[in-house]
């Protein structure tokens, strides 16, 4: 995960493979038809389903448009050096590289943000 | 038209209703929240659940005086009228009742549930956090 330093914390979620919403639920410890299990499934929602995936955004449409990844990471995303080296260098580790922009304000908090988040998606290896 | 000039605070406030059968505790909160004590986001429930029983005003209708109505315990104009229904229901029935409010100024987890909207219940809490003004 990295901090792309944006003035509303995000985060770029580098996965090794998609992290299904019945294992979301199964990490969280929450009741599938419960509240704290909708808020969870909802999360997962927000991540795999209304995120961009920027490495397959990249793969489909942008690499006619920019030689590199990290080019179009710069250029299209407005991303701070250090970030877009990180997310170069984790380009051929990830299967996945999420641009997850959270929309609950205790995950705005990076060090939170990064804590919470990883509880649920490093369990298939960190990143 | 008015216009004003200076801060504009956009903090919110918003209500909720607790019956119970027993006195709130974290084992029955989470059962009906449904989250495993043992789950990585605990700490969240956790802190909501303290918030819940640090701002809850609490009436245990088992031993209120009956000859007040259940809704004056917590203030008429307070409640809305779906309140009103189950906070008579939980006099009727001997329950206990929690009433309290959360806030978006405290911290941030307490800032998301006070922004929520939610109805839940099982067979020994009803907890009513529709009121939400966000």
């Amino acid at each position: 995960m990295s901090r792309d330093l944006l003035p509303r914390h995000s985060f770029v979620l580098c996965l090794p493979a998609l992290v299904t919403k019945a294992s979301f639920l199964r990490r969280a410890k929450v009741k599938p038809d419960s509240y704290a299990g909708e808020l969870v499934a909802n999360l997962h929602d927000s991540i795999f389903r209304q995120s961009l995936d920027l490495k397959r955004d990249y793969d489909e449409y942008y690499d006619v448009e920019y030689k590199t990844f990290g080019e179009y990471l710069k250029k299209r995303f407005l991303f701070l050096p250090e970030v877009v080296a990180k997310c170069s260098e984790q380009l051929h580790r990830s299967r996945m590289m999420i641009y997850f922009q959270p929309r609950v304000y205790f995950l705005e908090d990076f060090e939170y943000g990064c804590s919470f988040l990883g509880k649920f998606l490093e369990g298939k290896g960190k990143q | 038209m008015k216009v004003r000039a200076g801060f504009v605070s956009n903090s919110s406030s918003t209500s909720f209703l607790i019956i119970a059968k027993n006195d709130l505790n974290k084992a029955e909160f989470f059962e009906l929240m449904g989250i495993d004590l043992a789950s990585p986001i605990a700490d969240l429930f956790a802190q909501f659940y303290e918030d819940v029983i640090a701002s809850a005003k609490k009436v245990d209708f088992k031993t209120a005086n009956k000859t007040v109505a259940a809704e004056a315990w917590f203030g008429r104009d307070r409640l809305s009228e779906h309140m009103v229904k189950k906070v008579r229901e939980g006099k009727e029935r001997g329950l206990k009742a929690y009433f309290g409010s959360l806030d978006s100024e405290t911290n941030p987890i307490q800032t998301f549930f006070c922004t929520d909207c939610f109805e839940v219940e099982n067979d020994k809490i009803y907890f009513d956090g529709l009121e939400n003004v966000w």
